[in-house]
């Protein structure tokens, strides 16, 4: 038993943050993950914590070695993200980052559907809201695709465990075999994945928000939906096939980018692949490779992510087409950007060295040819986007008079910090091996897997050196799935929305003007009848509405006089009956 | 930054890297056969460089591209 949530230093952390003073919150904010390492530290696989709830006992807390794999690393880039956004002054975006951080959390060690649901959701409102404190932009409109998109995926999920707990009596999450209601569970989680066609809300979104929540939103959603797939759905063959296609997809459509961050997007889409394929493979070899890649991948790509907003942070700029020789001004970015390039590239001494080969390592050594090859495929163009275009571009492009801001030491320090965990792990493999789920027993530095690796790397950067003319960027928009309800959503609105508001506004209309009528008639019914006298024509009370006339019960009322004459008449009459009819 | 002279140290240093994997021998992890032929990523890592970007030049330039304010154009038609 334990009996502290992880996620609640975070949590807690996202619910005062409002209550202390202003210049207390920076610190709040990375003391806060800082605290929820500290606590995973103490937990020993196995632990449990439950609730009952219902008839149902909810397992808010599960811990093993898998969940605080997870675990660590989200807190550890929640902690070098908020290092990173230390100068903020931004309310709204610390507390979402924090509450966002901490339903990842919460995710990767609930031990029942509903607590994972529950968490699942807390991360998708938290993390459009992340989106919406752009406040600039395509943020709005993006964030709210984001959001829509993530509601309806989790509204899938949700389906999908009512049908879970119906069908199986438990709400317990384990693994899932291939019956009815695992398919909706699977799509709700392939959307968080970003497993193509369900991908288009990243590429769309990420490169809207602010730039530190992009650093956050880089690491938790997609890598809690790896998470989520290791544990319900590990050895499905077709996450061998989606994971495969998705490491090409990204890497296609992140040639074609010309926006930084999405481009680093599209290379998330990728990445994610990776994991995804590693987990289809479903041996132990594979999940320890995904994992592990997840693990690196958060690292170095929130490192990128870093790299990428100190660009946009500085000069105000986003896009290759815009930006060009920034060696200049802003080398030291440069230096810690290639660190997290060489690490998704796959490059030797660094993380994603010892992590993404692992996987391509376990497809090998589980007949998967031809996987292994896409994947040293998808690897390529990861090196030819990330680590050869974009830096070539940004820092060494045309001359072009951009005025570049100073970069908050705080920025500085988490990219130092996020390299030198990035270096750390490529040069220790053994000690990062060792967090892993499964025992490890695979060799990074085999001389010939070396040179391989080095042989990739070294003609794919020749390559890139031909053609380095041609990777021009240009200043175009690429068409993605996004497309579809893109296209369909003014003509939906159209149809859908404005036809219809039309059709309830003129019923509304009808139904006022129906019900003014009533009450006129009910305050002078006679008007029906048209019996309305002259007088209402000199009245000035109402100019606008000249036939209303109120019914005043005076109009139609005799004169007092008329009253008395009669009551008179009637004791003239008495008293003349009684002088006749008196007895004598 | 002078590019010959970049350029020739980058086509040195991957020939001498291409060469190498001529002369070294070991416990090779794939079973395909791609991983017995000497030299074999170094052709990959070429060729698939170059095809993956003129696939992606051509994706883009025949279907996927659009000028930049593709979507915010249709929005203006809307309202």
């Amino acid at each position: 038993m334990i009996d502290l949530m992880p996620a609640a230093p975070l949590l807690a952390g996202a619910l005062t943050l409002p209550l202390v003073p202003r210049a207390l919150r920076p610190w709040l904010f990375v003391l806060s993950p800082a605290l929820a390492f500290v606590l995973l530290t103490q937990l020993d696989p196995g632990a449990t914590l439950t609730w009952p709830f219902l008839r149902y006992e909810l397992v808010l807390s599960r811990v093993d070695r898998l969940s605080l794999a997870f675990g660590y690393v989200f807190t550890l880039v929640a902690c070098l993200g908020a290092i990173y956004g230390f100068h903020l002054r931004d309310l709204g975006q610390q507390v979402a980052a924090l509450l966002y951080a901490g339903a990842a959390v919460g995710v990767v060690f609930a031990g029942d559907w509903l607590t994972l649901y529950v968490f699942w959701e807390i991360m998708a409102v938290a993390s459009a809201w992340l989106i919406f404190t752009a406040r600039a932009g395509q943020s709005g409109q993006a964030g709210m695709r984001y959001l829509f998109f993530h509601l309806l995926g989790g509204g899938v999920l949700l389906a999908g465990i009512i049908w879970q707990a119906h069908e199986s009596g438990s709400l317990a999450f384990n693994r899932l075999d291939s019956a009815g209601p695992a398919w909706p569970i699977l799509l709700g989680f392939a959307v968080n994945a970003a497993i193509p066609p369900l991908h288009p809300w990243l590429a769309d979104a990420y490169p809207e928000a602010p730039v530190t929540g992009s650093v956050f939103l880089s690491a938790f959603t997609t890598k809690a939906a790896v998470y989520a797939l290791a544990r319900g759905f590990p050895g499905s063959d077709l996450l061998v096939v989606a994971g495969t296609l998705m490491a090409l997809y990204g890497v296609v459509f992140a040639i074609l980018e010309n926006d930084i961050r999405r481009i680093l997007s599209y290379h998330i889409v990728s990445q994610v692949g990776y994991m995804v394929a590693g987990i289809g493979i479903g041996t132990e070899a594979a999940l320890n490779g995904a994992t592990a890649h997840a693990f690196a991948h958060i690292l170095y790509k929130g490192l990128l992510f870093m790299a990428a907003g100190a660009v946009v942070h500085a000069t105000g700029r986003r896009k290759l087409s815009e930006l060009g020789d920034l060696i200049g001004s802003l080398p030291g970015v440069l230096v810690f950007y290639m660190f997290g390039a060489l690490s998704i590239s796959g490059f030797p001494l660094l993380s994603g060295f010892v992590s993404k080969w692992l996987v391509v390592h376990a497809a090998e050594l589980d007949h998967h040819d031809w996987v292994a090859l896409l994947l040293g495929v998808a690897s390529v163009g990861t090196f030819l986007s990330v680590g050869l275009k974009l830096p070539y571009f940004t820092w060494f492009g045309p001359r072009r008079a951009i005025r570049t801001d100073s970069i908050p030491l705080g920025m500085y320090s988490a990219m130092a910090l996020a390299s030198a965990i990035n270096l750390a792990i490529g040069l220790r493999p053994d000690l990062f091996y060792h967090v892993l789920f499964f025992a490890v027993d695979y060799r990074p530095y085999a001389p010939l897997h070396l040179m391989e690796t080095a042989e990739i790397l070294a003609f794919t950067g020749l390559a890139f050196w031909f053609l380095r003319r041609r990777m021009n960027p240009k200043a175009a928009l690429t068409l993605d799935v996004d497309w579809f309800y893109r296209k369909a959503a003014p003509w939906l609105r159209r149809n859908v929305v404005l036809t219809v508001n039309d059709f309830f506004a003129a019923m509304d209309a009808l139904t006022l003007a129906g019900a003014r009528q009533l009450c006129r008639l009910g305050a002078n019914p006679l008007a029906l009848f048209d019996l309305a006298d002259d007088n209402h024509r000199t009245s000035k009370r109402r100019p606008t509405d000249a036939k209303f006339r109120p019914y005043d019960a005076d109009r139609y009322r005799g004169p007092v006089g008329v009253a008395l004459l009669i009551i008179l008449g009637f004791f003239v009459l008495l008293l003349g009956l009684s002088l006749f009819m008196s007895p004598r | 930054m002078n590019g010959k002279r970049t350029f020739q140290f980058a086509l040195a240093l991957a020939l001498a890297v291409g060469a190498e994997s001529l002369f070294l021998s070991g416990e090779h992890h794939g079973t395909a056969w791609w991983s017995n032929v000497p030299g074999f990523f170094a052709f990959f890592g070429f060729f698939v460089c170059l095809g993956l970007a003129f696939f992606a030049k051509a994706l883009g330039k025949h279907w996927l591209q659009r000028d930049e304010n593709y979507y915010q154009r249709g929005r203006a038609r809307r309202d």
